[in-house]
């Protein structure tokens, strides 16, 4: 088997909107890797960045204001920026697939699930339209949906059901990597315990790897074994999950774990973090976290934190840790 | 947050409005007119027109040029002394198409201001109230909708006579249910949002609630259709003036010059043409200020 | 404020049902409480469980279709619309979504005004503008922005805009509809703060729908529990959380996603999906999906009653205090 297969390499990606001549800097220097079979939890609020970092891994950010301004991403060692159009088609859906957040709007009213499930197949795999649909009953099957249901349109699934028809899309062609932009978000509590189960299960019989968008921790601690956290279009910190659950770094780390409110100790006032989220047009000289940390210093406002490796898996950017690996938290 | 009050700099309302004024909606909307270059020709080739409808009394002299008769100089091509030359009976034909201008403007924009009144109060009520009252009001226009504007008018005519005002009113019943139908919808379109919701909330009567949060924010789809309909209006004007059934001749209007200039137009064309082109312009620039008025208005456009 | 304590709303029998083309939809069915004065009550549920519904009704922006609502003593079905309008003084609502709540085409200083306008309250147009400054600072909007319009502010603040409007009349009860839902996590913690102080400085009852079972620990004293139009499980918030006495109840509660990676529980998951509002049988709707479903459960639709002290239950697994 090749050994380039089922990697995702993001190197130093930066990606801009031009919007009636004025920049949003929406995503600026990222650096992801995710190695065979493990997932990767990208973590932010809005506009933080994230799924302009999935858009841009198939190329498909919106023209003509989306622009790719540098950085490189090798999908199973190949440089997407590279590919020709044809190239680019043939990758997304099959060595690529992408699971968006709104169940609604991601089906085709007018067409069975079954004939979507298949569509992938065809295109990819150019199966025939009887094997296919076969096999999308197959695929139903694995998503926890009676096959025989393959023949039905998305009206006549509920909104846990459908988000499962669209993980039965994606999977259906074998991708090397799955896209999921908060896969659970527009989902009920009940339904989204179902649905991270079906994902946890998929994960662990393939060697597929997997990014996760979303901006809910908890979701993060039950499918992930990488987090990134992104703020204002830059990673900030960066780990295994038990380097962010319990050896975070950064004060925005911290001020989100601390905007949770706590099960355990209901009568304590939440601890949100102060202001606002920066406004990507104009963001903050400096650190774009400054103006909301309790822990900034003079350099904060003027240069960039540098990355630090604080362990082999685990790194931060923040002008705390310029001079020590300890917590300064 | 704060437990007490901050300082305060004034103490009356118009001091802090002066201080932290207010951004002009209309503003910003007229900024992003301006960006749509095909939008902003429709406007000034309107505009034009219009100038020139209000102006034609200082342009030419109604009585010596537009319909007095001179066969000496019929069907003359167009020149310096008569720019677009001149008709079967003579007359200048420039002049005829300014005059014309005026009566299309003045019955078009008379007769769709009508149809806006009634579309507003019929298709507000049943937008706004849905149920039994929409119903009652949709049933009640699908039956005006199912005849053509002509048939329409040419009854109405027929029926009380052949007046301008006749006709004004003809098209405006005319185009009511189509009227109806936008501000029904453009209603229901901006009825579910909460904050119709929030003013029943906070003890808002029917009356304030339509007039201050539902037509504000569905004006938009209204405007468009109104100059889209004048264009409609302006056309249907001159097809019943070319039947014969709308402005009698000597009354110049687009719709008569045509159906008059008919029999000279294959060793004439000119007599056609400027009545024809008229006539196109004008629908033209009233479409393109309408799809430029619904793309600045286009709320998805916002940010 | 001493009156804390005592009832303030007092909901019997509430039905409220549509008309749809397949049947009956019943949307909220034959939902009972009482809120007393200066406590929250959180009403959770996911969809389809009618929270929405029940929370609109209790302030008739829905006409219900049987059952009493008796707010501070009076009973609001028998209102006539002008002494209704009267009583939405009292009575406020706070919406979920801060983007379709507010009136793009008016300012936020309009927005917030209107309400004092309507009542009368203030006729003079400067005091009123005073007052209009001294609710955006209560709910931390800097004085500036009083003429911005809500498509140049950010959810958050559009939020407090929304909390400002429900505030202006001075209610003693506010409806929260999924406050904090929309907003971002760091966002809602300030929102969820500010909501809880002013509580505590004006003596506000709260009615708080929410999906989110986190959130309500933390913000309410009592919890009521939601599940296809019916109430199946209503106690005290620590005692809701630390003994669910219903099954859906503790599906729900081992259902939250948690930001740990030690000491993680085994989920509950449920079977199937939720079976349809409309013409439903008379027996317990959640049977289906219940995974100590007893042969009765098929059979009759168990009455909500108090298991132990203060904490209600609509099961057929537990049996009334004392029995």
């Amino acid at each position: 088997m090749n050994a380039q297969q089922n990697t995702l390499e993001i190197k130093n990606l930066t990606v801009e909107y031009v919007v009636d001549d004025e920049v949003v800097h929406a995503v600026t220097g990222v650096n992801i890797t995710i190695p065979a079979g493990k997932t990767f939890g990208l973590v932010g609020e809005t506009g933080a960045g994230k799924t302009t970092t999935a858009l841009s891994i198939l190329n498909l950010l919106p023209l003509p204001a989306g622009r790719i301004v540098s950085g490189e991403i090798f999908v199973n060692g190949q440089d997407v920026f590279k590919l020709s159009p044809k190239q680019l088609r043939a990758m997304r859906g099959s060595q690529v697939a992408m699971v968006f957040q709104d169940p609604m709007s991601s089906l085709n009213p007018i067409k069975t699930v079954g004939e979507q499930i298949a569509e992938g197949m065809k295109i990819h795999r150019g199966v025939s339209a009887k094997e296919a649909l076969r096999q999308a009953a197959n695929m139903l099957e694995m998503v926890g949906i009676p096959g025989g249901r393959v023949s039905e349109y998305p009206h006549q699934f509920s909104g846990g059901m459908k988000q499962r028809v669209i993980i039965a899309i994606a999977l259906a062609c074998n991708p090397d990597i799955l896209i999921a932009d908060e896969p659970t978000t527009a989902l009920d509590v009940t339904i989204q315990a179902q649905v991270l189960k079906l994902i946890r299960e998929l994960r662990e019989k393939s060697p597929m790897i997997m990014l996760m968008i979303t901006h809910a921790l908890g979701v993060v601690a039950e499918v992930c074994d990488f987090v990134g956290i992104m703020y204002a279009g830059r990673i900030v910190e960066c780990g295994t999950l038990a380097d962010i659950f319990d050896n975070l770094r950064h004060p925005y780390t911290r001020g989100l774990f601390d905007s949770l409110p706590d099960i355990e100790n209901r009568r304590a006032e939440l601890k949100p973090i102060p202001g606002l989220i920066p406004d990507p047009m104009n963001l903050p000289p400096g650190c774009a976290f400054h103006p909301r940390c309790a822990y900034a210093k003079p350099e904060c406002s003027r240069d960039l934190p540098q990355v630090r490796w604080l362990s082999d898996t685990h790194y931060v950017s923040c002008h705390l840790y310029n001079e020590t690996v300890e917590n300064m938290l | 947050m704060q437990a007490t009050s901050t300082a305060r700099p004034f103490t009356t309302k118009k001091e802090f409005y002066a201080q932290f004024k207010k951004k002009s909606i209309a503003h910003e909307l007229w900024l992003r007119f301006l960006k749509n270059k095909t939008a902003v020709m429709g406007l000034i080739i309107f505009c034009i027109i219009v100038v020139v409808a209000i102006t034609a009394p200082w342009i030419t002299n109604y009585d010596t040029v537009v319909i007095k008769m001179n066969i000496a100089e019929r069907l003359q091509a167009p020149s310096m002394n008569h720019w677009f030359g001149t008709d079967e009976l003579g007359r200048d034909i420039l002049a005829r198409i300014v005059y014309g201008a005026r009566v299309s403007l003045l019955i078009g924009i008379s007769a769709i201001s009508v149809s806006l009144m009634v579309g507003l109060v019929l298709g507000g009520a049943a937008g706004y109230y849905g149920g039994k009252t929409d119903s009652v009001i949709m049933r009640g226009t699908d039956v005006f909708l199912c005849l053509p504007d002509v048939l329409l008018a040419l009854a109405i005519i027929a029926a009380f006579g052949n007046t301008k005002l006749n006709l004004t009113i003809a098209i405006g019943l005319a185009f009511s249910p189509k009227f109806s139908r936008v501000v029904r919808s453009a209603v229901i379109g901006v009825r579910d949002n909460e904050y119709i919701e929030a003013a029943r909330s906070i003890g808002a009567l029917d009356k304030r609630i339509i007039s201050r949060h539902v037509l504000p924010n569905s004006i938009g789809p209204i405007i468009v259709q109104v100059t889209l309909y004048v264009a409609n209006a302006i056309l249907t004007i001159a097809a019943l003036s070319f039947l014969g059934l709308g402005i009698q001749p000597p009354t110049p209007e687009w719709g008569n010059m045509l159906a008059s200039g008919r029999t000279y137009m294959r060793d004439f064309p000119h007599i056609v043409m400027a009545p024809g082109l008229a006539i196109f312009f004008t629908i033209l620039a009233l479409n393109l200020l309408g799809d430029g008025l619904r793309d600045t208005l286009d709320p998805r456009l916002k940010h | 404020m001493n009156s804390l304590g005592e009832i303030l709303l007092e909901v019997k029998n509430l039905k409220k049902y549509f008309h749809v083309a397949a049947g009956t939809l019943h949307a909220v069915d034959d939902v009972s409480f009482t809120l007393e004065e200066g406590r929250t009550l959180g009403i959770v549920g996911e969809s389809g469980c009618g929270k929405t519904t029940l929370g609109r009704t209790i302030l008739r922006l829905i006409e219900p279709t049987s059952g009493e609502m008796v707010f501070n003593g009076k009973d609001l079905r028998k209102l006539n619309t002008s002494e209704m309008r009267y009583m939405r003084r009292e009575m406020q609502i706070i919406f979920q979504d801060p983007y379709s709540s507010l009136n793009p085409r008016m300012t936020i200083a309009e927005t917030i005004e209107e309400p004092i306008f309507l009542a009368g309250l203030i006729p003079d147009s400067d005091k009123r503008f005073m007052r209009v400054l001294d609710l955006m600072d209560t709910v931390g909007l800097a004085q500036r922005l009083i003429n911005t319009y809500p498509h140049e502010l950010d959810g958050g603040r559009r939020q407090r805009v929304g909390i400002a409007r429900a505030l202006a009349m001075n209610p003693k009860f506010i409806v929260c509809d999924e406050p904090v839902s929309s907003l971002d996590v760091s966002i809602q913690a300030q929102i969820l703060n500010l909501m809880k102080t002013i509580q505590r400085d004006m003596g506000i009852t709260y009615l708080f729908i929410t999906h989110d079972l986190s959130v309500v620990n933390h913000f309410s004293d009592d919890i009521a529990v939601m599940y296809l139009g019916r109430l199946v499980e209503k106690a005290p918030s620590e005692a809701l959380f630390q003994k669910p006495l219903h099954p859906y109840t503790e599906a729900l509660l081992s259902a939250i996603p948690v930001a740990r990676i030690h000491n993680r529980h085994e989920r509950i998951l449920l079977k199937g999906e939720l079976t349809s509002p409309i013409n439903p049988e008379p027996v317990c709707r959640f049977a289906a999906r219940c995974n100590q479903c007893m042969d009765i459960c098929t059979k009759e639709e168990p009455p909500l009653i108090e298991a132990r002290p203060n904490h209600f239950v609509a099961c057929h697994l537990h049996k009334p205090m004392g029995s």
